[in-house]
């Protein structure tokens, strides 16, 4: 989180978007001389040693692959069984037997912290995946299309921007039902316009390039050229995008989850299992505690790491991305 | 210029809000379940007795379930927009009626909020630019870190246990009667969303006020001899508002959705706890109708905010494009 310069502290989407612009150029200029995969391997081998300097975002990443690492090995790491019911423990407050107690039927609360790492990191990231990939599509299509297809998906994603992502969530749901399937889908639904605008973007300016126009007079199909060509060209910028709005997605999750829109009990999940013990904040403060800190400690990952990458990329504080 | 501006934008509102209308109606085709037989059941129970098929064909047949989509779209929507949105189905009243009697409550949450909110994060963003990489901008820094990773729900029921479980300040929870008490009651929710939107607002405020201090005018202020209150209050802190005011704008077109979680901690009487009771209860007149209100007075405050821009800066003309 350092910025040496008044201009860094945009918001992030905002600043992905500024720079975009300038990744492109530099992109483009590059195009002819190096290669694709030359071009996108250092994209990301420029940022990576922009954020080896940034300690804050070091730490993020350390507290990330942590994370990752106890939701893969969950089965080997949790003391206890997540699901195993033992009335007799009911309530235990944090002793040697249970490190972080028991919840009200019995089960160890560090094995269901540990088992819920999974569901509780995978679907923000499918969340994420999916609005990805539906932005993506729309967005190619769009901006290398033009005409009547462009302005026809632009309207579709004004009008969606015109209202709350979170409203037509809730809406969804609402219409479905509750359960963590259905909100994965609202959620999915909800947030892939941001994606789309700047594919679109991406694409208007690199459909004019000499290496599009080469690979049409060679008489290549639109499908090729856009999978070929476009599509690595501007994917490297969105995917950190995607990467910088996972903290979004973990918060809005959790959110639902809490609200007992999302994930069900018994499940192991940490927005319902905050949820499920609401209730228990005179007798039990900890079960509510324990799960809000490990939300807050994913978050809080994704957020370091997300300003070290940000401003890894900005131009303006002398990263990766240089204006020439 | 103003006025054309507004008339323009105010005609865009009507093909937005009409595909607005259409998705909410589209959700409900696409939901599982027969509405007909729901209806029935919400009736008969209103009644005290069990839907019969011959009620569920009633129903359909009065309430015109059995016409083409298109039909029913259009006679959804024209009774919209003469203010009848359908009862709910679980408290048999009005849909515009629960909405205008919820509405009170989660306007005093977020106008309080939003209050308590400015107050603690223009003059710490402020502060934080000022002092520019010294301890106090650390310090902010590092709350604003921590403040924008931290769930709403944990932040509010944190102050909960601490502030009325653990030492009995303020009410659990509740709306509470005569003004006094429900200010009593208003507080600890009102601390918690204010809390909850403090992190952004800093941020905001610190990085737009280091840009304006930046600035060549703020450089003659000094040079003037003003006093430095004088050059950050006057000079830098009303150029810094611009985008703080985008934001407030952004956080009423939330009010819905932005106090559900802090509504339904505190069992707050708004809309944003009907709202979701209405979810877990698959109530679908009540989902489509605040949906649609939503919509409708997210796009309003969108313009809104737009508009006030001119207001704090008037240097921002809106010109015929």
């Amino acid at each position: 989180m350092h910025d040496s310069d008044p201009n860094t502290k945009l918001t992030t989407i905002q600043h992905v978007k500024r720079n975009l612009a300038t990744i492109l150029k530099r992109g483009n200029r590059a195009v002819p001389v190096k290669t694709r995969a030359e071009e996108s391997t250092s994209f990301w081998r420029q940022g990576l040693h922009e954020l080896c300097k940034d300690r804050l975002a070091l730490i993020g990443l350390a507290m990330l692959f942590m994370l990752i690492m106890i939701a893969v090995f969950a089965p080997y790491l949790a003391p206890y069984d997540p699901d195993d019911i033992d009335i007799s423990q009911r309530l235990q407050w944090p002793s040697l037997d249970h490190l972080l107690g028991t919840d009200k039927f019995g089960r160890d609360v560090l094995s269901r912290i540990i088992f819920g790492a999974r569901l509780s990191l995978l679907m923000p990231a499918i969340i994420v995946v999916i609005s990805l990939t539906i932005g993506t599509t729309v967005g190619l299509l769009s901006g290398f299309k033009g005409g009547l297809v462009d302005s026809l998906l632009m309207r579709v994603v004004d009008i969606k921007s015109s209202f709350p992502g979170l409203l037509l969530t809730l809406a969804i749901i609402g219409m479905l039902g509750p359960g963590l399937f259905n909100a994965v889908i609202a959620m999915s639904i909800s947030g892939w316009t941001g994606y789309a605008r700047i594919i679109r973007g991406l694409t208007l300016s690199l459909k004019e390039k000499e290496f599009v126009e080469a690979a049409k007079a060679l008489g290549t199909s639109d499908s090729y050229i856009l999978l070929r060509h476009i599509l690595p060209n501007v994917i490297s910028p969105v995917v950190l995008l995607a990467t910088l709005n996972m903290a979004g997605a973990i918060l809005s999750l959790a959110g639902l989850g809490f609200l007992g829109l999302g994930a069900q009990p018994p499940t192991a999940e940490w927005g319902s299992m905050l949820s499920d013990s609401q209730g228990l904040i005179f007798s039990a403060p900890y079960l509510v505690f324990i799960p809000g800190v490990a939300i807050m400690i994913t978050v809080l990952a994704f957020n370091l790491l997300g300003d070290g990458l940000r401003d890894a990329m900005d131009p303006m504080s002398g990263g990766m991305v240089k204006e020439v | 210029m103003m006025h054309e501006y507004i008339l323009k934008r105010l005609a865009v509102m009507v093909p937005v809000l009409l595909c607005g209308s259409l998705i909410t109606f589209g959700l409900v085709f696409l939901s599982p379940g027969d509405i007909g037989e729901m209806m029935a059941d919400s009736e008969a129970s209103a009644m005290g007795v069990m839907a019969t098929p011959e009620m569920v064909a009633a129903i359909k047949e009065h309430y015109g379930l059995n016409d083409p989509i298109h039909v029913q779209y259009l006679k959804w929507l024209s009774n919209a927009l003469h203010g009848d949105l359908g009862r709910s189905f679980s408290t048999h009243k009005p849909v515009l009626k629960e909405f205008l009697d919820h509405l009170g409550p989660t306007l005093i949450l977020n106008l309080a909020g939003i209050l308590i909110a400015l107050c603690i994060a223009i003059p710490l963003g402020v502060l934080s630019a000022v002092k520019k990489n010294t301890v106090i901008d650390h310090l902010c820094r590092v709350y604003v870190m921590l403040e924008i990773s931290m769930p709403t729900f944990l932040l509010a029921l944190m102050l909960l246990w601490f502030l009325s479980v653990k030492y009995d300040i303020f009410p659990l929870y509740g709306y509470g009667v005569g003004w006094k008490d429900q200010l009593w009651h208003l507080a600890l929710p009102a601390i918690a969303m204010g809390t909850s939107m403090t992190g952004s607002l800093m941020r905001l405020t610190r990085t737009s006020m280091l840009e304006t201090l930046g600035q060549g005018y703020i450089l003659t202020a000094r040079a003037k001899g003003l006093t430095e209150f004088i050059v950050i209050s006057k000079h830098a802190l009303r150029n810094a508002l611009n985008p703080v005011v985008t934001m407030i704008g952004l956080f009423f077109g939330h009010i819905l959705t932005g106090s559900v979680i802090i509504e339904s901690i505190f069992s707050w009487p708004g809309n944003g706890n009907l709202f979701l009771a209405s979810i877990s209860a698959r109530d679908y007149p009540m989902i489509m109708g605040f949906t649609l209100i939503f919509m409708a007075l997210f796009v309003l405050v969108t313009l809104i905010t737009d508009v006030s821009y001119s207001l704090v800066d008037p240097r921002i003309q809106y010109e015929k494009s």
